[in-house]
């Protein structure tokens, strides 16, 4: 499903350059959960941002089911981010003035889905995430265990075959952050590709694999005991 | 996703109060201004077309061109030159003429007379003409000479509730009242008519009161001529004809391009101030533009705000366009979305701002001098949905751009620089506002520094505490210039007796005309050299200069003692004198050789009889009219000649003053209106444009300070907003609340201070033209550009520090907490 190589990442200001990612190859396949790893500032970040291609690379070569899609303009990526790829946050990033509901729907809005499709599917995507009961807060209301789990039932509700999760848990506490991480095991188990950046060694042994960086490298790519490809 | 949108508009618009009161008001604001000087701008242009053959109707002109200047341009025309174009111009379907005078009007003998604005019309009025009529037969009207057509108001204001067709109203016509029949009732002229009329009689009923030669006289006008021309017309052949017609008129007399006649076509009369004022009222569409430039100003003051306001709050929608993009929205989505917002706010200030323009319409009636009335129609409609597009567009462009231009990640992560934040354009826009504002503010201080002026100069002449008493004395056939003068020095006389011992009275004098009724009598004579003199005359009484306490400056003033004065003496001004170049006036004769034996006795200083936009011109004055009529040679009149009396009275307990000089007036002149003013508010009267200047410029500036300072506002509160960690640093760091403040209000006031720059010339150039007009001006003090900086500056001041103070009392371990 991605293919990178060699992948560099320079970020310039004025008077300094800093490398985010330096020679970076990582493979992942379809229906594998992946954890990245690493150190602040280590380019997991920046990393997670070129595979769900809200960023291009300065250099080498990333392929996202099987185009190359290295040096794509803003709107070529978002025609192929769109339906493709879901994103989860660790501030959840949901819209303050849409309800729960809305939140979940808005990427269907841009598919150009009809309304009764629409509200089929994000009504099968909060029911999946027991989130129903609250389809018609707004996202304050919510705890943030909730808001998370509404996230996902955004990032999840246009069938997205990746999901790109950043530090979910990081503003949960352990209870909430459990809950979260037991469902993308689920969704996982059900075939969905997920690739989450994290701090918690406890998050990342619900992963397959663990990718960990340091000042832009890969160090060491690990095979969870219990976990085959 | 339409829904969508609106959804997330209106509920943004919820949560962010403030800004969106900033926007929605002062957007409505603007609007509510451009709404009203639109629809006065419309009603100027809109004078009147709504005649149906209103391309067909053409007012006549005439031009007397003797060289040298010596140049006559009347847009009312001599009586003859009806026949003379019926007969000549083939083309010439119809014509009515028109002429106004004021005299009295009463229901019955026993009852109390009116002064009413008199029309004499020909009957072709009627049929060139759309005014409607409401009751009478359109064919018969005017076939009589005694009948009447009035408005429904005039009607009701004789009539009451009766009917009033066929009813007798009493007209004073040749000093006697005469019987007229009602015969009709018609329309009240439109607003934008420039034929305003109230009472309207046959012009054949007129001319029975008129000299007889002037009738006849070519180089005697008095009435408005109004031609309708055949469809099939072509202007330029029709002008063609008129040299032919006029050699064939004048005979011996015609000297080819001597006696020119001309036509303007009835709509162009209202705002063109190239030809003379007839009797048509003409408006100057300079104050339209002042209206239209300040009301333009004021909307993009409010469409800045507008666009600065959304591109510096843009940093809390900035996350939601990062989510929009990673979950699939392209720019495009984005920015109908921006747009929509844009377009949904406009809207709501477009419906704010018609309900504002509702409120404010009186007041701008008044300020405009104006009578309009706003109705719900299509077109305001659609002049309203289009202000919306319009106003959506430049202010909702550029922040669309802006924003949906944001990349995802980057905003996300918390690192969006915006664009607009540090560069010039948000700094650009603040200076711009300011500019306009001080620009208003200084024009503001000038207009009120002249008019201060012109109502505090001396004038030469006592103004305050004089009264003046208008005389129901009028020319006529048997009432020329000199009788009427005796008649008023006879009333003069009689007055005086009867309140001599009243102490309330201080002094009287009699004159055919008064200061503030513009040049009194034009005139001009050849000297010797043939070379034409100009000068203006008026005719007084013995008492009339020392009543009014002007200066002689050499010689004497007239004497009642000295029985030839009456005869033969002329006092003159020292306008005059120099004009003339004499040395010495004294015991000179005017240059002119048809001059009765005369002598001048006395010199006046300069004293300001004509409104200070003109300089002081030649004037003589003399006791007996003919003493200077005799030897001119062409006369004009600013206002029909008609004796007052003025009256200076104590400034003790004035209004018992005025009952009695009623009650006096009634004995003395039975029958006669009760007609005065005081001289100090006729004089203030003649500056009335520049008054209605001075509360639109007050107001203009007002609205834009206002709408300015609620854009600062809100700016100087978003700023703070992003440097509340730098302000949390330096407290914590040992700065003061004071330095804190001092160091946001710096960023604005260098702004301001820039805006002054600029502003200055722009006032000074716009004031100098304005003060043109004016034979004296005040001085431009640099103080006025000062306080109008210093206006400016403390405005700004206490509008940022209301935020900057709040900012800088914040408990620092709050703000760097939150951050």
């Amino acid at each position: 499903m991605i293919q990178a190589r060699n992948l560099k990442k320079v970020y310039s200001t004025e008077e300094v350059e800093t490398t985010a990612l330096n020679n970076v190859n990582i493979e992942i396949k379809e229906g594998e959960f992946v954890a990245i790893m690493g150190p602040s500032g280590c380019g997991k970040s920046t990393l997670l941002n070129i595979m769900g291609l809200l960023d291009n690379p300065s250099d080498g070569e990333y392929h996202f089911l099987g185009h190359d899609v290295s040096n794509r303009t803003e709107r070529e990526r978002a025609q192929l981010r769109k339906g493709n790829i879901g994103f989860i946050f660790q501030s959840f990033n949901l819209i303050d003035e849409l309800t729960v509901f809305e939140n979940v729907e808005l990427p269907l809005l841009y598919l150009g889905m009809s309304s009764d499709e629409r509200k089929e599917k994000a009504e099968a995507a909060l029911e999946r995430m027991s989130m129903m009961h609250r389809r018609n807060h707004f996202p304050q209301q919510l705890s943030g265990g909730q808001q998370q789990r509404v996230a996902i039932a955004r990032a999840v509700v246009a069938n997205a075959k990746l999901i790109l999760a950043d530090e979910p848990t990081g503003n949960l506490d352990s209870d909430h952050g459990n809950e979260v991480m037991k469902v993308l095991a689920e969704l996982n188990e059900q075939g969905t590709t997920i690739v989450m950046v994290t701090h918690s060694p406890h998050d990342a042994d619900y992963a397959m694999r663990v990718i960990h960086l340091f000042d832009g490298h890969v160090v060491t790519e690990n095979m969870q005991e219990g976990f085959h490809v | 996703m339409l829904k969508n949108y609106i959804k997330i508009a209106l509920r943004s618009l919820f949560k962010q109060k403030m800004y969106s009161f900033i926007n929605i008001s002062g957007l409505a604001l603007g609007v509510a201004c451009c709404a009203l000087i639109l629809l006065y701008t419309t009603n100027e242009w809109s004078f009147d077309k709504f005649h149906s053959k209103s391309d067909r109707i053409y007012r006549a002109w005439t031009l007397e061109d003797y060289g040298e200047g010596d140049i006559y341009f009347n847009t009312v025309t001599p009586f003859v030159l009806k026949p003379t174009l019926e007969q000549s111009i083939p083309e010439v379907e119809q014509i009515a003429r028109r002429y106004v005078f004021n005299d009295l009007v009463k229901r019955s003998e026993s009852d109390e007379s009116f002064s009413t604005s008199i029309q004499a019309v020909d009957p072709e009025f009627f049929s060139i003409f759309d005014f409607e009529l409401l009751r009478g037969d359109s064919e018969q009207l005017f076939s009589g000479l005694n009948e009447v057509v009035l408005t429904p108001e005039l009607a009701s204001q004789y009539f009451e509730n009766e009917d009033p067709l066929q009813k007798t109203l009493l007209i004073m016509m040749g000093g006697e009242f005469q019987a007229f029949t009602v015969t009709g009732i018609i329309e009240e002229p439109p607003t934008n008519s420039s034929i305003q009329y109230e009472l309207l009689i046959p012009m054949e009923k007129a001319k029975t009161i008129l000299n007889p030669n002037s009738l006849l006289n070519w180089y005697s006008v008095t009435p408005e001529t109004y031609v309708l021309l055949n469809d099939q017309a072509d202007l330029s052949s029709v002008k063609a004809k008129f040299p032919a017609m006029m050699q064939q008129a004048l005979g011996e007399d015609y000297n080819e391009g001597e006696y020119e006649v001309g036509l303007q076509p009835i709509t162009d009369i209202h705002l063109n101030t190239e030809f003379p004022v007839g009797i048509a009222s003409v408006s100057d569409p300079t104050y339209s533009y002042i209206l239209g430039a300040i009301a333009l100003l004021i909307l993009i003051i409010a469409c800045v705000n507008f666009m600065t306001l959304s591109i510096s709050r843009s940093t809390s929608r900035a996350k939601e366009v990062g989510i929009r993009k990673t979950i699939g929205a392209e720019r495009h989505h984005l920015m109908y979305q921006f747009w929509g917002e844009a377009l949904l706010m406009t809207v709501f200030s477009v419906g704010l701002g018609a309900l504002i323009s509702e409120i404010l319409l009186p007041f701008f009636n008044q300020l405009s001098g104006t009578q309009l009335s706003l109705q719900l129609s299509i077109d305001s409609i659609l002049l309203y949905s289009g202000l919306a597009l319009f106003i959506s567009l430049i202010a909702g462009i550029y922040p669309a751009l802006v924003l949906s231009n944001f990349k995802p990640i980057e905003v996300l992560k918390g690192k969006l620089q915006i664009k607009g934040d540090k560069s010039l354009f948000r700094k650009g826009m603040v200076v711009f506002q300011f500019t306009i504002s001080i620009f208003l503010i200084a024009c503001t201080l000038m207009v009120n520094k002249q008019l201060d002026f012109l109502r505090s100069k001396d004038l030469g002449f006592q103004k305050e505490q004089v009264v003046i008493l208008q005389t129901d004395l009028k020319l006529g056939p048997q009432m020329g210039l000199s009788r009427i003068t005796q008649e008023s020095a006879h009333k003069k006389e009689l007055l005086e007796s009867q309140i001599s011992g009243n102490s309330n009275f201080m002094d009287l004098a009699s004159s055919i005309y008064t200061p503030a009724q513009q040049g009194w009598i034009g005139v001009d004579f050849k000297d010797a050299d043939q070379q034409t003199r100009r000068m203006n005359i008026n005719f007084v009484d013995a008492d009339y200069l020392n009543m009014m306490g002007i200066e002689v400056l050499a010689g004497r003033s007239f004497s009642d003692e000295i029985t030839s004065d009456e005869r033969r003496a002329i006092i003159v001004n020292q306008a005059l004198v120099d004009d003339y170049g004499w040395k010495n006036a004294i015991g000179k004769k005017l240059p002119g050789s048809n001059f009765e034996d005369h002598e001048i006795i006395g010199v006046v200083e300069n004293f300001n009889y004509q409104s200070l936009r003109t300089a002081v011109e030649p004037l003589a004055l003399s006791i007996n009219p003919s003493l200077l009529l005799s030897g001119i040679a062409n006369i004009g009149f600013f206002n029909s000649p008609s004796p007052r009396i003025s009256l200076k009275i104590s400034s003790d307990n004035i209004p018992q003053t005025i009952r009695e000089l009623e009650q006096t007036w009634a004995a003395v002149s039975p029958g006669a209106p009760f007609d005065f003013q005081f001289l100090d508010s006729s004089i203030d009267s003649q500056y009335r444009q520049e008054e209605r200047l001075q509360k639109i410029a007050i107001s203009g500036s007002a609205l834009a300070i206002i709408i300015a300072c609620l854009g600062l506002f809100g700016l100087a509160s978003l700023m703070i907003s992003r440097r509340v960690k730098e302000i949390g640093i330096r407290k914590v760091l040992g700065a003061s609340a004071a330095s804190i403040t001092l160091l946001v209000n710096k960023e604005f006031t260098i702004l301001v201070l820039v805006s002054i720059l600029l502003a200055v010339p722009m006032a000074w150039y716009a004031i100098g033209v304005w003060l043109d007009d004016f034979a004296y001006k005040a001085d431009i003090g640099f103080w006025t550009f000062l306080l109008a900086g210093a206006i400016a500056i403390s405005i700004s001041w206490i509008t940022i520090s209301i935020q900057s103070i709040k900012a800088a009392q914040v408990n620092p371990v709050k703000s760097l907490k939150s951050e």
